[in-house]
C-alpha cells in the first residue's frame, strides 16, 4: 500500500506569512505599553506571573490556527494506493508413467546416470518451482497422475505446490508383473476428468478462475493396456479445450535397463531398444492444439519445459485501487495516531485562545 | 540663545525661590558652611592680647617662643553642584521628572550661593563627565549654570557617580562645598564620597519618585529601564510582582542610607512630589547647625 500527502492547490502556502499577523500585534501592543522605570534593575528581577509568563501563548495558537487554516486552502490530500494482483492461472496435469521401462537409465543429473523417472521427477519439479532456468508456476493448478497398467489420480489439482512436489517425489517406477504395461489412454482420460472437474467447480459462478487448460503426458512406450483408446482420450481433451503436451522421453536406439538381483541390487545392466509409440502421442497432441516433444536426455527435457512454460501463459494482473482523503476535513493516522482534521484542529486553537483570553489572559491586550 | 519657555522657567525658579532663599536660607548658608571658610594664613609671634587657644605649641617648642597661629576667615566659599544627568533621573510619576527636581534643588542652591557672594560651580555627569563650569561669582554666571541644568542634552544614559565625584575632586583646588545631586542608582560610589568627605564638604542629595519604592497597579507593562535599554513584562496586577518589587527597593535604600550615613554627611532626600523645594534644604542646614552648635 502506497500513501503520499500532497497539496492540489499548493499557490494557496503563499499566504503563510499571514501566520506572523498575530505576532505584528503582539509587538504593537508591545510598544503600546512600554514605559519607562528607572528601576529597570529590580524589575528584571520581578517574578513572571501567570500573565506575564503566558505573553506568547495567544500568538503562538493564533499563528498554529492560521497556519492550519492556510494548510487547509492548499487542500492537502492522503493519496492510498492498493494495489491487487488478479492471477488467472492455468489447470495443468502432469501425467507420468511409472511403468518398469521408466528404469532405463538413459538420463542424467548433474554428472550422475539416473533413470527416466526421476529425470522426470527432477525437471517436473523445477517445472512447478522454479529453478534451472525455469520460472515456475506458482499461480497455476497443478494436479498429477501416474500411470503404468493402470491409471491412478495421486494429487488433485492444487495450488498447494510442496504437497504436490512430495507426491511425485513419491512415485514409485511399477515393478510388479501385475503392474506392468502403459495405459496411455486411461491415464489421459482420468486426467482430462480431473481438470474438467476442476474447472467446472472453479468457474462455476461465472468467474473464469481457471484460464486454460493443459495435460503434460509424460512417457517412454506404446499404449498397452486400459480400455481407453489414446486417441478417444485426446478427442475428449480437445471438446474440453485441453491442449496435450506429450513427452516421448528416452533416448534413440538402445537404452541401459538395470537388471536387479536378489535383494535388490543391480547386478547388471540389459541394453534394450527404446520403442516410443510417436507417431500416436504426435497425433494426440496435434489433435488437442499442444505439442509432441522428444525428450532424450535431462537437458532437452528441460527446454520441452521451457517451451511450455512459454506456451502456458498465465494471466497475470494488476489493479490500482486510489483512495484519497481531504486532510482539511478528513482525520487521519499520522505515525500510528489519529490526527483530526486540519480545520477541526484550527478551530480548536482559536477556541482555546478564546478561552484564554477571557481568563488570565484578559489584560494582555487581546 | 535662550528658548522663552526656558527663560520663563528660569524666571520662575528665581523669582519663586527669592524670597525664600532671602529669608530662610540666608542666616544660614554661612554660618551652616562655617569653619570651612577659615583658611590658614600664618604664625606669628604671641603679642599679649591674643587668644590663648590660637598658641601653636609645635612652633612655639620649637622656636623657644610663643607663636600664634593666624586664620583668615575666607569671606566667599566656593559651592560646586554635581549634578547627575544619567536615563534614571529622566524618570518621575508625580509632578515632575526626577531630572527637573534635580536642576529645580540646584538652582535654589545656585541662587542660595549667589546671593551670599558665594562661586558656583556646575558639573553635569552621567557615565561620564558631560559639563564641567568652574566655580564662579555673580547672577549672570548662575543663571548661564541653570541654563545648562534645564537644557543640557548630556550623551550618555548610563551613571558613573564614584567616577564622576573622583574626577571633580581632581579638578578642585581649594576645599569646597559639593553638593552631589543624584538619585544614587549606581554603584562603587560610596568609597569615592567618603575619599571626597575628607577634604570637601560633600552634600549629598538624593532624588526619588515614589514610584520607586512602590509599584503602581497598572495591568501588564512592558518596562525599559532608560539607562540599559532593557524591557521586560512585568505583571503590575500581581501581588507578590509588587511585593517583591517592594522588598527589593527597600533593600536597596536602604544600604544606600547606610552607606551614606557611614561618611557622616547630612544628606537631602527629596521627592518629585514635593511642593516646597527650599524646606528640604533649609532643613539640611539647620541640622548642620545643630550638629556644629553641639
Amino acid at each position: 500500500m502506497l500513501s503520499a500527502i500532497s497539496l492540489l492547490q499548493w499557490p494557496f502556502l503563499l499566504l503563510l506569512p499571514l501566520a506572523a499577523l498575530p505576532w505584528l500585534g503582539r509587538l504593537r501592543w508591545f510598544r503600546r505599553t512600554v514605559a519607562i522605570h528607572s528601576r529597570g534593575d529590580l524589575l528584571a528581577q520581578a517574578p513572571a506571573s501567570l500573565r506575564t509568563g503566558t505573553w506568547w501563548l495567544s500568538p503562538v495558537l493564533r499563528s498554529l490556527a492560521i497556519a492550519l487554516v492556510v494548510l487547509s486552502l492548499a487542500r492537502p490530500v492522503l493519496t492510498n494506493q492498493e494495489s491487487r494482483t488478479f492471477t488467472e492461472g492455468a489447470a495443468i496435469e502432469l501425467v507420468v508413467d511409472r511403468s518398469g521401462s521408466m528404469l532405463a537409465e538413459d538420463f542424467t543429473i548433474g554428472r550422475d546416470r539416473t533413470n527416466r523417472l526421476e529425470a522426470v521427477k527432477h525437471v517436473a519439479t523445477n517445472f512447478i518451482r522454479g529453478g534451472e532456468g525455469l520460472t515456475g508456476r506458482p499461480h497455476d493448478l497443478v494436479g498429477l497422475t501416474v500411470f503404468a497398467r493402470f491409471a491412478d489420480s495421486v494429487s488433485p489439482l492444487t495450488t498447494d505446490h510442496d504437497y504436490l512436489v512430495e507426491a511425485l517425489d513419491g512415485t514409485r517406477p511399477a515393478t510388479e508383473q501385475s503392474e506392468s504395461g502403459t495405459a496411455i489412454g486411461d491415464a489421459v482420460a482420468l486426467g482430462v476428468e480431473r481438470l474438467r472437474d476442476t474447472m467446472q467447480s472453479a468457474n462455476r459462478d461465472g468467474h473464469e478462475r481457471v484460464k486454460g487448460a493443459a495435460l503434460i503426458l509424460m512417457t517412454d512406450g506404446e499404449n498397452n493396456a486400459g480400455d481407453t483408446d489414446p486417441m478417444s482420450a485426446a478427442e475428449l481433451a480437445k471438446t474440453l479445450g485441453i491442449r496435450v503436451y506429450a513427452i516421448g522421453v528416452g533416448t534413440r536406439g538402445y537404452a541401459p535397463f538395470p537388471v536387479h538381483g536378489p535383494g535388490g541390487r543391480i547386478v547388471t545392466y540389459q541394453q534394450q531398444p527404446v520403442t516410443i509409440d510417436e507417431e500416436l502421442l504426435t497425433a494426440m497432441a496435434d489433435a488437442t492444439g499442444g505439442k509432441y516433444f522428444r525428450a532424450t536426455d535431462t537437458d532437452g527435457l528441460k527446454k520441452i519445459y521451457e517451451a511450455i512454460d512459454v506456451l502456458e501463459k498465465t494471466r497475470v494482473e494488476q489493479r490500482v485501487n486510489t483512495f484519497h482523503r481531504d486532510l482539511a476535513v478528513q482525520g487521519f493516522g499520522l505515525g500510528g495516531r489519529d490526527v483530526p482534521p486540519l480545520l477541526a484542529l484550527a478551530a480548536a486553537l482559536v477556541a482555546l485562545d478564546a478561552l484564554v483570553a477571557a481568563t488570565w489572559g484578559r489584560s494582555l491586550g487581546n | 540663545m535662550i528658548a522663552p519657555e526656558l527663560a520663563a522657567k528660569i524666571r520662575r525658579i528665581d523669582i519663586s525661590t527669592r524670597k525664600a532663599v532671602r529669608e530662610a536660607v540666608a542666616g544660614r548658608w554661612h554660618s551652616a558652611f562655617k569653619g570651612r571658610g577659615m583658611e590658614f594664613e600664618e604664625v606669628r609671634p604671641y603679642v599679649p592680647g591674643d587668644e590663648v587657644r590660637t598658641i601653636d605649641w609645635n612652633v612655639s617648642a620649637r622656636t623657644g617662643e610663643p607663636h600664634v597661629k593666624v586664620f583668615r576667615e575666607e569671606r566667599e566659599l566656593s559651592i560646586v553642584l554635581a549634578v547627575d544627568l544619567s536615563g534614571s533621573l529622566q524618570y518621575g510619576t508625580r509632578g515632575r521628572l526626577k531630572r527637573e527636581l534635580a536642576a529645580e534643588l540646584a538652582a535654589i542652591l545656585a541662587f542660595s550661593a549667589v546671593s551670599n557672594n558665594d562661586k558656583v560651580g556646575l558639573l553635569l555627569f552621567t557615565d561620564r563627565v558631560e559639563k564641567w563650569v568652574p566655580p564662579r561669582r555673580g547672577r549672570g554666571h548662575v543663571l548661564r549654570l541653570i541654563r545648562e541644568l534645564l537644557a543640557f542634552e548630556p550623551v550618555g544614559r548610563g551613571t558613573n557617580l564614584g567616577g564622576a565625584i573622583d574626577e571633580l575632586a581632581r579638578a578642585l583646588h581649594r576645599p569646597s562645598v559639593l553638593f552631589v545631586v543624584s538619585d544614587f542608582l549606581d554603584r562603587g560610589w560610596e568609597q569615592p564620597i567618603a575619599r571626597t568627605g575628607l577634604r570637601h564638604d560633600v552634600i549629598p542629595v538624593v532624588v526619588e519618585d515614589c514610584a520607586e519604592r512602590q509599584l503602581p497597579k497598572a495591568g501588564i507593562v512592558a518596562f525599559t529601564d532608560p539607562e540599559t535599554g532593557a524591557t521586560r513584562l512585568v505583571d503590575t496586577s500581581s501581588r507578590a510582582v509588587r511585593r517583591h518589587f517592594e522588598s527589593a527597593a527597600a533593600a536597596a535604600s536602604e544600604a544606600r542610607d547606610r552607606a551614606l550615613s557611614r561618611t557622616q554627611m547630612e544628606a537631602v532626600r527629596v521627592d518629585t512630589d514635593c511642593a516646597d523645594l527650599v524646606e528640604p534644604i533649609v532643613a539640611c542646614l539647620r541640622r548642620r547647625e545643630e550638629r556644629r552648635g553641639r
